[in-house]
C-alpha cells in the first residue's frame, strides 16, 4: 500500500492504495464517483476521460498513485450544486446529444477545455477533440453541434 | 370511418419532448449495471477461448484456488447442471445449437468462457483468471457443430406468385444489386451482470424479478436466473434473458456462499 494525497472535484483526500490501483478504480470504486465510466479499458474508447490539472487523461491508463499531489476534476462536478447543468451538459441535451449516456461523460471532459478558450469553436476543431471518444449508438453530429452551439457567445 | 386518433390529438407525438433521463446521465448520477454494488457483492472473471475452434484437452484451476482473494474457480463439471441456452432466435426449422454454459470439451468462438473464477474484487478474479491454465487442440478444418458440415444454421427461401410472369407485364424494369450490412449491436457499455442468488427462491433477480421461462430447455437461464439490468442507463431492455451470460454469471452466484 501506498499513501497518496489528491484532490478530486475540490475535496482533499489522503488515501491508502494499492500500487496497481487504476485511477478509474480509485475514482470509482473509493471515492464513489460512478460517473466516470470504464468502456474499453485499454484507453481506445476515452469514456473515462477527466481531467488532471485541467487536461483530458484516460483515468484508466492511469495508477492512482501517479496521480497524487495532483488535481482531479469528473463530470460529477460540472453542474452547479442546486443542479443547474453546464452550458454544455445543457446543449448536448437540447441537441439529443446522448442516448444511452455511457460516452458523456468522457465526452464531457474531453470538450470542458475546450470551451476556456471562449473562442466560438468550428465543427472540424470539435471533431478533433473528441476523436479519442468513441460513441456507439447517438453518432456523433449531434454531439458536435451541441458543442459548436455551447461555444458560441 | 377512421378510428385511429389523429397524431396532432395525441399529447406527445408529433412533439418535442426532452428525455428524464438526460440530466442523470449527463451529471454522472445514474447508474449503469457497472455502478451497481451490493452488500458481500463478488467479482466475476472468464478465463476466454483464444482460439474459434478447439478441443479442450486439459483445464488446470490449482493455481488460480491459491491466488490471494479467490474464493472459487468453476470448470465445466462444476456447472454441468445448468441447463444450456438455446439459439437466441426462435426460427422455425432453424438448427438447434445449445450453448452450455461453460463448455468442456470444445470451444466454438473466440471469447467463449471455459473456466470462471470468483473472487473479492476484479484485480483478484482477473488474476485468478490469468493463473487457469487451459491447453487446447486446434479443429481448424473441423465443422463447428456435429451434423451441420457446411456450418448453414438457417436457410429460407420465399416464393410469392409468378414473377416472371409480373416482370414480362411490367412497364418498366429496373435492375440493382444490393448488399445489406450485418449489424452487430455492441454498444460502448459492455455486456454486464449482477446476479445476487436467493436460496429461498431460487432467484437470482436484482433488480428485475424473475423473468417468464422462454423454451423448456431454458428453465436456469430464464425463470431461475436474471440479469440485472441498469436501472435507468444503456440499453437495458436489449439484454435478453436468454443469452448464455445470464445463467454463467447466475449459477456462479449461486455456487458460492458469502
Amino acid at each position: 500500500m501506498t499513501t497518496i494525497s489528491i484532490e478530486v472535484n475540490g475535496t482533499e483526500h489522503e488515501l491508502d492504495v494499492a500500487p496497481r490501483l487504476l485511477l478509474a478504480d480509485l475514482l470509482r470504486d473509493r471515492l464513489g464517483l460512478t460517473g466516470t465510466k470504464i468502456g474499453c479499458a485499454m484507453g481506445a474508447c476515452g469514456a473515462c476521460t477527466v481531467l488532471l490539472d485541467g487536461a483530458p487523461v484516460r483515468a484508466c491508463l492511469m495508477f492512482a498513485v501517479q496521480a497524487s499531489g495532483r488535481t482531479v476534476r469528473t463530470v460529477e462536478d460540472l453542474a452547479e450544486e442546486n443542479g443547474e447543468l453546464h452550458p454544455l451538459q445543457r446543449a448536448l441535451r437540447e441537441h439529443h446529444g446522448l442516448q444511452c449516456g455511457y460516452c458523456t461523460p468522457g465526452m464531457l471532459m474531453a470538450i470542458v477545455p475546450l470551451l476556456a478558450s471562449a473562442q466560438p469553436l468550428e465543427p472540424d476543431a470539435v471533431r478533433e477533440a473528441i476523436s479519442g471518444n468513441l460513441c456507439r449508438c447517438t453518432g456523433y453530429d449531434t454531439i458536435v453541434d451541441a458543442v459548436v452551439e455551447a461555444s458560441r457567445p | 370511418m377512421n378510428e385511429w386518433p389523429l397524431y396532432a390529438q395525441q399529447r406527445w407525438a408529433g412533439k418535442r419532448v426532452q428525455r428524464l433521463e438526460d440530466p442523470g446521465m449527463l451529471t454522472g448520477a445514474i447508474s449503469y449495471v457497472t455502478d451497481v454494488q451490493l452488500p458481500r457483492m463478488l467479482e466475476l472473471a472468464f478465463v476466454s477461448s483464444p482460439a474459434p475452434h478447439a478441443r479442450i484437452t486439459s483445464i488446470d484451476v490449482d493455481a488460480a484456488r491459491s491466488v490471494p482473494g479467490v474464493r472459487a474457480v468453476l470448470g465445466p463439471g462444476d456447472l454441468a447442471h445448468v441447463h444450456p441456452t438455446m439459439d437466441f432466435v426462435d426460427l422455425e426449422g432453424a438448427l438447434k445449437t445449445p450453448r452450455v454454459t461453460l463448455p468442456g470439451d470444445r470451444v466454438r468462438y473466440v471469447g467463449e468462457p471455459v473456466a470462471a473464477v470468483v473472487a473479492d474484487d476484479r484485480y483478484a478474479a482477473e488474476d485468478g483468471a490469468d493463473a487457469v491454465i487451459v491447453a487446447l487442440e486446434p479443429l481448424d478444418d473441423e465443422p463447428i457443430h456435429d451434423g451441420i458440415p457446411d456450418g448453414r444454421h438457417f436457410r429460407q427461401a420465399a416464393a410469392h406468385g409468378d414473377v416472371d410472369a409480373a416482370f414480362a407485364r411490367a412497364a418498366h424494369v429496373v435492375r440493382r444489386r444490393l448488399a445489406v450490412q450485418r449489424v452487430v449491436t455492441s454498444p460502448l457499455e459492455t455486456c454486464g451482470i449482477v446476479a445476487d442468488y436467493d436460496a429461498a427462491t431460487s432467484c437470482c433477480g436484482w433488480p428485475r424479478s424473475c423473468s417468464r421461462p422462454r423454451t423448456k430447455t431454458s428453465s436456469w437461464s430464464t425463470a431461475r436466473s436474471a440479469s440485472a439490468a441498469p436501472r435507468r442507463g444503456g440499453f437495458r431492455s436489449r439484454r435478453s434473458p436468454g443469452r448464455p451470460t445470464s445463467p454463467r454469471t447466475s449459477a456462479p452466484s449461486s455456487a458460492t456462499p458469502r
